[in-house]
């Protein structure tokens, strides 16, 4: 070879090697605090100026004392036995036949049956701790074999080897598919002669059959699914042929079915295939399958109650008329997509939520008291899972707050005290049975439905949770009195069509206990003297007059119409009905007339007017806003972060520690990429922020190896409906502390979470992370999550505010309501969050409220959630990934619309747009929208435990990361290389053209 | 042209294949881009002209141009897959939030062919184009 195609060839090489090193490093940047994350880099670093600092700064301590190894075993083992006291309270007993469960100890030789036990659902897919998937889960197969069961190996292997595999979304490279979605269980043909043979004589005391139904972020559960074109949540044929094997095969003496789903399945075939027993175990996390081997053993007796209704067919809940994959396109989508700036996926799709507030139990148990008695067309056909008139017990199959025990209770109300902002009831409840056992007693309320209500649209569910308890282990013959505080606030109604506020109706109010919703409503049915009542088998039933309390209430739209702020409350999402835009375009379901108002799929075309607003970039700058130079900024008075803790929020040295910082400084501040940067002038340290309702993943999801002496990934607790379902304030305060506790030995400033939507069809990817159908109920579990979290000096972060109760479409979708259901469902989870819990910090939905993304909507994040509710800490958006484009992208409409911060911006976009427009708009007014936003995220990054060790005579100093200097370090090398090799090239080209020359000369003269 | 060819070496079909390679993937990535908010004018622009580079090479044969070809189609496959970086993540992630994880074997696609380019462009750089 030539030496000048050597070095040409070179030279080719060592370009492309330099052009990777380039846009890697240029992309490498993008991602810094992913990459820091992953490699466990902390961009800042404390350095004391002081001489022998003598002050506590120890601001938050953590209750095992020094946070060091030892300590933190502890903290991992109080997690780990957290995890499965949360399974042993939250795993709800569905059926027991002839006391089928607990298992004696010569019924432990064991068959397991389905594909999901050797793929057990620790967890769906989102933000979280992935432990469970690693060394430390703990499967049923080995929570069973830890406690004494003989597994039959022959068959479990054959699951373990078979390719079978369930999946959820994901894309296929072969198909090129949007999804590589498997049900993931086995065909009939899977189970051979001698698989057969190996239950034929052993392993057949139980046949434990463990079914999955798998959603996740992004994976919303199918209503018709792609394996048999039904609903995701029913029995499938190849289950039914294996639960048909079963019970052929006449061999097993008993079948015990476990449900692992977040999701709620169809379980109306249990008799028909001979299942003893069906126990739900939700998403049991990192450890939670002990506690369901101590279920099924009798270690532990079962005591949770479901937080969701168990529907015949999921697909008769009201909601699922025009929610999750029944949403509908506009019917000018051609023109739609032709006008607006969002891609097709964000811009195409919408959700009439007709159903208004009957989701879940308040469907079904508010239409069965009018069926009772016969009135408002309850019989209707319409919404009838048959076809033929409305029948309660051909719909649900378990309802709200249903479960069973190990043993028996009996629940006495003893008084119901009225007061001006509470209702105070008393409860005893005594163990009747034979084993001990804890008993979690429903206080539940139905508030007037009259003329006025009707009048007005203010609709009223028969029956509705008021507040929970749980006893402690009630040992047989025991007695426990429970007194329960209910919010008052909770028995309102908001009209939003007569009185634009709260009010309280006039008429006849009923406090009600009992076993379940159904129970509780059949009470007061007894209490009004109704007939016809029946229990969930159909079969008639009495109710129990004496478990009802009753008082008569005057119209009141005074008593809640201002807030705990003294703002008036009063309607703000008007145009997120669709009827404002389109007169009548919705009918709203009302239980004045079940068969006249089940909802339709509603069609419509988005209109000019509608448009514009869909589309815009909302935020124009004022004509009186004030200039950039009205605010001073840069002015460094030498205040330390640090000073500002404790300091009120209102408080004036805000403004001046505020304005000491540029607005670059300030502008950096908003771009959150699983934490913030550090901003040296004012001392303020790189801080890092975790992700995950059932426990603390993103960026920070291990502990650190270098400051512990060891690493252990962070606990996965079970899924938040199973912690609902522990109906246990004192579990759901315990989880907060000890995510708390993970939280100061992870250093982290906030973690997002609690989730806080609803279960609003059945079908939500993401309703295993969210508590339940039940808005009251997450109002509730809210509270003590939050308020222990927080005393640990970690924020937490509620998500995802609101509306954003289904996974598919979720981005962009236009959701449209009226406020009641809004304000009464929606809204409420979040606003026990903030207003009870005093949370700080709050993730936004991804779709939008009417016509306004959740993040460009001024009357979610500043009237309500700010003015009313009081809220103060930081607002921040679902990932915008540093959108450029679409909806995502309307950055200055965001942030003046109450918006603080902007979620997994890796790579600045936020900062760049906001400081662009700032700057070269002279405008203060975004100026001032941009300090209120750095205030809030200072605010409470500075109380957090992120500031423990700091004192004023600490310095903040950045660190340069390794791996930047690496990565220029290769740009030089291959830089150099590349001009070497070209140089070499030209001596080489020039000494070939010299030789050419002289060659040629040389035969001139020759 | 039969004049031109036939003065061609071995390593000038190579360049010549990277050229007609880049050809599909410029219309590959026209046709695509668009649609997907993906659109990158440094991309098009790396593409087109290594392409321009390309057709020169027909007529006029030089080490350096060849050279600027292989970096003009780095810098588009290199670009390409750090614009697509969060249509990655979703995929691995299984979830729908920083790109669109269903177009990823579209990008593997059109970056398979660019890397076709570079490959060929790079074997080309250590050949001779034109017969001596």
């Amino acid at each position: 070879m030539k030496k000048n195609k050597l070095w040409t060839g070179l030279s080719s090489v060592f370009s492309f090697l330099l052009c990777f090193a380039i846009i890697g490093t240029n992309c490498a940047l993008g991602y810094a605090s992913t990459i820091n994350g992953a490699l466990g880099i902390t961009t800042s670093k404390l350095v004391s100026t002081g001489d022998g600092d003598t002050e506590d700064t120890e601001y938050y301590k953590s209750g095992y004392g020094e946070l060091n190894g030892d300590n933190l075993k502890k903290l991992i083992a109080d997690t780990h036995a957290q995890t499965v006291t949360e399974e042993e309270e939250g795993a709800v007993l569905l059926k027991n036949d002839n006391n089928a469960l607990p298992l004696s100890p010569d019924e432990l030789h064991v068959t397991l049956f389905g594909h999901a036990v050797v793929q057990p659902l620790f967890r769906n897919s989102s933000a979280g701790s992935n432990a469970s998937t690693g060394e430390e889960g703990i499967d049923l197969y080995h929570g069973l074999k830890n406690v004494g069961f003989s597994i039959n190996d022959t068959l479990f292997n054959a699951y373990a080897n078979s390719p079978t595999k369930r999946g959820v979304a994901g894309f296929n490279f072969v198909t090129q598919e949007t999804t590589t979605w498997d049900f993931g269980e086995e065909d009939i043909s899977f189970y051979t002669d001698e698989l057969k043979a190996s239950w034929e004589n052993d392993y057949n005391d139980v046949a434990i059959v463990m079914l999955a139904r798998q959603g996740g972020e992004g994976s919303e559960l199918f209503m018709e699914d792609p394996e048999e074109g039904i609903s995701q949540l029913a029995l499938h044929k190849k289950e039914k042929d294996l639960l048909n094997m079963i019970k052929a095969s006449g061999k097993f003496k008993k079948t015990i079915v476990l449900v692992n789903s977040g999701n709620p399945m169809e379980l109306g075939w249990l008799e028909e295939y001979g299942v003893d027993a069906c126990l739900w175990i939700g998403c049991p996390g990192e450890k939670g399958f002990e506690g369901v081997a101590n279920i099924l053993t009798g270690a532990a007796n079962p005591s949770g109650r479901l937080a969701e209704t168990y529907a015949v067919n999921s697909l008769s809940a009201p909601a699922c008329v025009n929610n999750s994959f029944n949403n509908q396109t506009w019917t000018n989508l051609e023109e739609v997509l032709k006008n607006t700036g969002d891609s097709e996926e964000e811009a195409s799709y919408y959700a009439v939520q007709a159903e208004g507030i009957y989701i879940g139990y308040k469907y079904y148990e508010t239409r069965y008291e009018d069926l009772v008695l016969g009135r408002y067309n309850a019989n209707g056909a319409a919404g009838s899972s048959t076809g033929n008139a409305w029948n309660y017990t051909e719909e649900v199959t378990y309802p709200f707050g249903y479960g069973l025990s190990y043993t028996t209770f009996e629940q006495r109300l003893d008084s119901v005290e009225v007061g001006e902002d509470t209702v105070k009831v008393q409860i005893t409840v005594t163990n009747t049975g034979s084993v001990a056992g804890k008993s979690a007693v429903q206080v539940y309320a139905q508030t007037p439905y009259g003329e006025y209500e009707q009048k007005n649209f203010v609709e009223k569910s028969a029956i509705q949770l008021l507040d929970f308890g749980k006893t402690g282990l009630l040992q047989p013959g025991e007695s426990e009195t429970l007194t329960i505080q209910c919010d008052k606030y909770l028995l309102a109604s908001y009209d939003y069509v007569g009185a634009k506020g709260y009010i309280l109706s006039e008429g006849a109010y009923y406090i009600s206990i009992g076993d379940d919703a159904h129970d509780a409503l059949n009470n007061i049915l007894a209490a009004k003297g109704a007939q016809g009542m029946v229990d969930l088998s159909g079969a008639a039933a009495s109710g129990s007059p004496e478990k009802t309390y009753t008082w008569t209430g005057k119209f009141d739209d005074e008593k809640y119409s201002t807030s705990s702020t003294g703002v008036r409350v009063t309607n703000q999402f008007d145009d997120a009905n669709l009827n404002h835009w389109i007169e009548g375009a919705v009918t709203y379901l009302s239980r004045s007339d079940w068969q006249g108002t089940y909802p339709a799929a509603v069609q419509v075309a988005l209109t000019d007017e509608m448009m514009q607003i869909f589309n815009g970039e909302l935020y124009e700058k004022p004509a009186d806003a004030p200039s950039v130079s009205d605010f001073t900024q840069g002015d460094n008075q030498g205040i330390p972060l640090v000073t500002m803790l404790g300091v009120d929020y209102h408080d004036s040295l805000w403004e001046t520690f505020l304005n000491q910082m540029t607005i670059g400084e300030m502008a950096t501040l908003i771009a959150d990429s699983f934490g913030t940067k550090e901003v040296t002038s004012i001392d303020k340290p790189a801080v890092a922020v975790g992700d995950g309702p059932d426990g603390i993943g993103g960026m920070v999801s291990a502990f650190d190896e270098a400051k512990y002496g060891f690493t252990a990934p962070t606990n996965c607790y079970t899924n938040e409906s199973i912690l609902a379902s522990t109906f246990n304030k004192e579990l759901m305060e315990r989880r907060g502390a000890l995510m708390g506790e993970e939280g100061l030995f992870l250093s982290i400033m906030e973690n997002w979470g609690p989730g806080a939507d609803l279960h609003r069809t059945p079908f939500g990817g993401r309703n295993f992370e969210y508590f339940s159908e039940d808005a009251n109920m997450n109002y509730l579990c809210e509270i003590p999550y939050v308020t222990a979290m927080q005393s640990k000096g970690v924020n937490a972060g509620p998500k995802h505010i609101t509306g954003n109760d289904q996974e598919n479409n979720r981005e962009g979708v236009a959701c449209f309501f009226n406020e009641q259901a809004f304000r009464e469902g929606s809204l409420r989870g979040f606003e026990g969050a903030v207003v009870k819990g005093n949370a700080h910090a709050l993730m936004q939905g991804f779709n939008r409220l009417g016509l306004i993304g959740c993040s460009s909507s001024t009357a979610l994040n500043t009237q309500v959630i700010r003015n009313e509710w009081g809220f103060i800490g930081h607002i921040e958006t679902d990932a915008t990934a540093g959108a450029a484009e679409g909806y995502k992208a309307h950055y200055t409409t965001n942030i003046t619309a109450g918006t603080d911060s902007y979620c997994l911006d890796f790579s600045g976009t936020s900062t760049k747009v906001i400081t662009e427009a700032i700057t070269s708009n002279d405008d203060g007014y975004l100026l001032g929208s941009l300090r209120r936003a750095a205030h809030n995220i200072l605010y409470v990054t500075v109380n957090s435990n992120i500031m423990n060790g700091y004192s004023t005579n600490s310095k903040v100093v950045a660190i340069t990361p390794w791996w930047q200097p690496t990565m220029y370090g290769l740009i030089a090398f291959f830089a150099a290389l590349s001009l070497l090799s070209l140089v070499m090239l030209t001596l080489s080209m020039l000494k070939e053209k010299k030789g050419n020359r002289d060659r040629k000369e040389g035969g001139q003269a020759a | 042209m039969k004049e031109i060819l036939s003065k061609k070496a071995a390593g000038f079909y190579f360049a010549a294949l990277a050229g007609l390679v880049a050809i599909v993937a410029i219309i590959r990535y026209v046709a695509w881009a668009p649609a997907h908010n993906a659109m990158n004018s440094l991309i098009l622009v790396a593409l087109v002209l290594g392409l321009v580079i390309d057709i020169v090479l027909i007529f006029y044969d030089n080490n350096y141009l060849i050279v600027a070809a292989t970096a003009c189609y780095s810098v588009a496959l290199f670009q390409l897959l750090a614009d697509s970086v969060g249509s990655f993540v979703d995929l691995f992630q299984g979830i729908v939030m920083f790109g669109d994880s269903t177009q990823v074997g579209t990008i593997i696609s059109i970056s398979c062919f660019i890397a076709v380019s570079i490959l060929a462009s790079v074997v080309a750089s250590f050949m001779k184009r034109v017969r001596a």
